[in-house]
Order: structure tokens, then sequence, then C-alpha cells
């Protein structure tokens, strides 16, 4: 079997107790479900209607994103991962998710990532405007420049993505990409 | 050409175009797996309503999207975008943009419509009720 669910964690960015996590295979589906049970999650927190509305924007992106770009793995070529809501006290709010990634695909993703993380709050409005506008096809498995996905998580978090990639040990094992954004 | 409904989903709107009517709706929330699959067709009967368009109609567009994730938010600047070009062609396209009145973002995106497109009409407009 390689699908390394176990060996998957998700950023330790921010603080609070979880209300929500899945780790396991992702389709659209599972999208759906869990995203009516992140709302009916946040629902019931203290977190502010502003807050709870970016926190879904932020984890249909997130599982979107795996079920669209993370390695596929095993015979059968599912997508895996993990995403994680959670609350502190204050009301602010962290989504994690992790997924395992083409170790070819490493570098573009930093890439991407470090120049997004870069970006203040207006220069990141203006880049997602950018891209909103731009004609160009996509051209490989993972978007062209920085797509409008990741700018959407940067346009509803309050600091910069934090970002990770591990590589678990074991001959089969793809390395292991982990992301956090904090709202409110 | 007949009109073109689509009933909503939990992850895509509703499409009411009424084309014997001029009147153009869409509402709901727009996050299907893949967006260009579900906005293709779309974007076909739009177009081949504006081209057989009688000079001078008047058209109106109601758009109340509650969300749509990212890979939606293109296709929808591009259903506005084909609009536009419409109004500047010389027909009277006014485009109705309902948002959450405190959604912040929605605002946002509905203000720079008007940035973007400069030859429709665009109210923003208070949802009643979410």
């Amino acid at each position: 079997m390689d699908r390394p669910i176990s060996e998957q964690r998700c950023g330790s960015l921010g603080g609070g107790q979880i209300v929500l996590r899945y780790s396991g295979m992702f389709n659209q589906s599972t999208v759906l479900s869990l995203g009516e049970t992140c709302r009916w999650s946040l629902e019931a927190t203290n977190a502010r209607a502003a807050v709870r509305r970016k926190a879904f924007v932020v984890f249909v992106e997130m599982a979107q994103n795996i079920v669209h770009y993370a390695r596929a793995v095993g015979a059968d070529g599912v997508r895996v991962g993990t995403v994680e809501l959670r609350i502190a006290e204050s009301g602010q709010v962290t989504l994690s998710c992790s997924n395992p990634v083409s170790p070819d695909q490493v570098d573009r993703i930093r890439q991407k990532l470090d120049s997004v993380r870069m970006l203040d709050a207006e220069q990141i409005r203006r880049a997602y405007r950018h891209q909103l506008h731009d004609e160009t096809p996509e051209s490989d498995g993972i978007s062209r420049g920085a797509g409008l996905g990741l700018l959407t998580l940067a346009r509803e978090a309050s600091a910069p993505i934090e970002y990770r990639i591990d590589y678990p040990s074991g001959k089969h094992a793809y390395p292991q990409f982990h992301l956090s954004v904090v709202i409110g | 050409m007949d009109d073109f409904f689509l009933p909503a989903t939990t992850e895509t709107p509703e499409i009411n175009f009424g084309f014997s009517k001029n009147v153009l709706y869409i509402s709901g929330e727009a996050y299907p797996e893949n967006a260009m699959t579900f906005f293709a067709p779309i974007r076909v009967q739009l177009e081949q309503y504006l081209d057989r368009l009688s000079a001078g109609a008047q058209v109106k567009a109601y758009f109340a999207l509650k969300y749509f994730n990212s890979s939606s938010t293109k296709l929808i600047h591009r259903l506005i975008g084909m609009l536009d070009k419409a109004a500047e062609g010389g027909h009277r396209v006014s485009l109705h943009w309902y948002h959450d009145p405190d959604d912040d973002m929605m605002i946002d995106f509905g203000i720079d419509l008007r940035e973007d497109f400069r030859h429709i009409v665009i109210e923003l407009l208070p949802l009643e009720t979410v």
C-alpha cells in the first residue's frame, strides 16, 4: 500500500481546538460533504460571520486543491490528503491541509508559495486582479504563476500562508506538502 | 431561441436565461469539480443569444451568487465580459450584482467589475435574505 496517510500531519501554525479533521481519500463528493460539515462546525463556534465565510472559502480551495493536484497514489490512482479546521478561544480560525506531491513539482510549489508569501495585502489584491484577466490557459499540472486559488487563500488569510514540505522515509513515499492559513 | 434553465445543485447555481424576455438570472453557489465543464454550455448559450440579439435590445442580467470558488471566478468574470461586449456593440445591457451585505469580498468583486467593464451598467445590490 502506497498511501502514506498515517505519515500526514498538518502544519503547526496557530493554536486552538480541532473542530474538524479528515484524512483519507478525496473526490468532489468528499469536498461537498466536508464543506457542509465545515460550515456546520463553524456555525457552532464563536468565530465572527466574516471569519466563518472566509474559512469556508479557504476550506473548499484546500479540499479541491487536493482533488486536482495531489499526487495520485496506489494502483487505483486515488487522491489522498488531510484537512483540518481549528478554532482558538479568540475566534481565530486555522485551516491546514496536507497531501503527497510529485518530487518534480516541489521546486515549482516552493517558488509559487514563496512569491505569494512576500506580497502584502495590496499586492495580493493586484496579483489577484491580474490573474483574473489573464487569458493564458494553464499549461501544466499545476496552475501557471500564482494561480487564483493560491491568491484566494492569501487574500483571505490574516497572516502570510505557512507551508512545509516533508520527505517521509520509505522507498515509495512521496514528498508531503503542508499548508496552513490563519483567519481572523 | 429557447430559454435555458439549469436547476441549482449544492455545487452549482441556478441558471435561468429567459432569452425570450431578455432577462438572465444566475443565483446560488458555484464550486463544481470542473468549472470549465460546467460553464462551457452556459457560455455557448449566452454567445448564441447575444449574437442573435436584435438591434438596440435591452438585456437585464441578475447575478445573485453567495459563493464561488477560484476556478468559477474566472468563468463568471468572462460571462460578464460577454455582456459588456454586447453593450459595446450597441445593446443596452445592465447587470444587477447582488451580494450579502456583510460580504466585503463580494462587494469588492462588484466594484472591480465596474472598473473592468465600462459598457454595461452595473448595479450593486444587497441580497435581502441570505
